[in-house]
C-alpha cells in the first residue's frame, strides 16, 4: 500500500514536471500569459494610476519640510537653464544657417508607438505596457519617455502587450554604450568618452571600464553613444551620481541617476523606426 | 473543498494584480513587500498541517505570479509549494501555534 503511494506521488510530480516542460517548451505559457493580460488590464490600469495618485500624496506630504530648499534650487538652476537655452539657440539658428548653405539634411525623425504603462514585473526592471505585436512592435526595439530619455528595450511581445526590460536590468545581453559629457555653462564641450554601460538590477545602472585618467565629475551627463548597438545614439541616459575609484583596481566605475522615476511613468514610447 | 479553492483563485488573482500594479509604488530602497508571500506564509502557518488549503494556496499563488513574471513558467509554483511544504513540516514537528480551526475541533 505504502509503495503505491509512493508510487502515485512519484507519477503526480513527474506530470507536473512534463506539464511545466510542455508550457516552457512550446512555448503555451505565452498564450496562457496573454489571456491573462488581456481581461486583467482593465483592473490593472486602475490598480497602477490608484498607487500613483497614492503615493504623489505621500510623497507631497513627506516632502513638504524641504520644499522651500527645493524651491529655491529650483529657481537657481531654471536661471542657468535659461542662459543655456539662450545659447543653444544661437548655435540652432547658426547650425540651420550652415545646413542650409551645405544642402544637407541630417534630421531624422523616428518612427514612434505611444504606450500606456500598465504595470510592473515583482521580478523588477520589468514593465509591462499596452501595445504589441498587433501594433508592430519587435523584439529589441527601445523604448523612451517623451523627453527622449532612454527607459529600455522590448522584451517579449504579445498580441496587445509588450514587456519592456529596463536598462538596469542585470541581463547579461543588456550591456550599451555611452558617452559621458562634460558640458560648462557656456555649452563648450569639454570631455566626451565612450564607455560600457551595464545594468545591476533593482533600478541601478554603472558605468564600467572607464580609464582612471578620465576625470568624472558628479552630475555628468550620460546620453548613448553611436555604438550603443539597438540604441540610437543621443538619447538621454542620466547622470553621474557617485564615481567609485580604488588604488587597487585598474579602471574606474560610476553610478549613474535615470532622468526617469519608473513610478511616475504613465507613458512611454517605442521606436519602431530610427 | 472546491468552493474554498474557487475562493483562493479569485483572492489570489486579485492579490497579485494588486501586488504587481498598485504595491510597486510602496517601495522601500527597492524592495517591495510580497503579499501574496505573505498571505500564504500565514494561510500554512495557521492551518492545520494536515490539511490541503495551504498547499492548495500557494500552487494558485505561485501560478498567478508566474503569469505576472518574466521568468520560466513553474518557478514561483515550485518555491512557493516547496515553502509550503516546509511550513508545513516544521509546525507538524516542532511548533504548536494555535489555530482557529483546532479551537473548534
Amino acid at each position: 500500500m505504502r509503495f503505491n503511494i509512493g508510487k502515485r506521488r512519484i507519477i503526480i510530480v513527474a506530470l507536473i514536471i512534463l506539464i511545466f516542460l510542455c508550457l516552457n517548451l512550446t512555448g503555451f505559457s505565452k498564450g496562457v500569459r496573454e489571456f491573462f493580460y488581456n481581461f486583467s488590464s482593465p483592473i490593472q490600469r486602475n490598480f497602477w494610476q490608484t498607487g500613483n495618485k497614492i503615493s504623489s500624496l505621500f510623497e507631497s506630504i513627506f516632502n513638504a519640510q524641504n520644499l522651500n530648499k527645493e524651491n529655491y534650487e529650483l529657481k537657481n538652476k531654471n536661471q542657468e537653464l535659461l542662459g543655456e537655452i539662450i545659447l543653444l539657440q544661437e548655435l540652432k539658428d547658426e547650425n540651420k544657417t550652415l545646413r542650409q548653405a551645405l544642402e544637407i539634411n541630417l534630421e531624422k525623425e523616428f518612427k514612434l508607438v505611444f504606450s500606456e504603462v500598465i504595470g510592473k514585473d515583482i521580478g523588477e526592471d520589468f514593465i509591462l505596457i499596452n501595445k504589441g505585436s498587433a501594433d508592430g512592435i519587435l523584439e529589441k526595439m527601445p523604448v523612451i519617455t517623451s523627453e527622449k530619455v532612454l527607459v529600455g528595450k522590448i522584451s517579449e511581445v504579445y498580441n496587445n502587450f509588450s514587456k519592456v526590460m529596463l536598462i538596469s536590468h542585470k541581463d547579461e545581453e543588456n550591456s550599451f554604450y555611452v558617452k559621458i559629457q562634460s558640458v560648462l555653462n557656456s555649452g563648450q564641450e569639454i570631455n566626451d568618452i565612450s564607455i560600457i554601460a551595464k545594468g545591476k538590477g533593482r533600478s541601478k545602472l554603472f558605468l564600467e571600464m572607464i580609464p582612471k585618467d578620465r576625470e568624472i565629475l558628479e552630475g555628468e551627463i550620460v546620453i548613448t553613444d553611436v555604438l550603443a548597438g539597438i540604441f540610437p545614439k543621443g538619447l538621454l541616459v542620466g547622470e553621474i551620481k557617485k564615481v567609485e575609484k580604488s588604488d587597487v583596481e585598474p579602471f574606474q566605475t560610476a553610478e549613474v541617476s535615470f532622468f526617469f522615476n519608473i513610478k511616475e511613468i504613465d507613458h512611454l514610447f517605442v521606436l519602431t523606426e530610427y | 473543498m472546491l468552493k474554498k479553492i474557487l475562493f483562493l483563485i479569485i483572492a489570489f488573482y486579485i492579490l497579485t494584480l494588486f501586488q504587481t500594479s498598485f504595491m510597486p509604488f510602496f517601495d522601500i530602497k527597492g524592495l517591495t513587500i510580497n503579499l501574496v508571500l505573505v498571505l500564504v506564509i500565514f494561510i500554512n502557518l495557521f492551518e492545520i498541517p494536515e490539511k490541503k488549503i495551504g498547499l492548495w494556496s500557494a500552487f494558485i499563488a505561485g501560478f498567478f505570479l508566474d503569469v505576472w513574471s518574466s521568468g520560466l513558467f513553474g518557478i514561483e509554483i515550485l518555491a512557493f509549494v516547496l515553502a509550503a511544504v516546509f511550513i508545513k513540516f516544521i509546525v507538524k514537528k516542532y511548533v504548536q501555534v494555535p489555530s482557529f480551526e483546532r479551537v473548534q475541533k
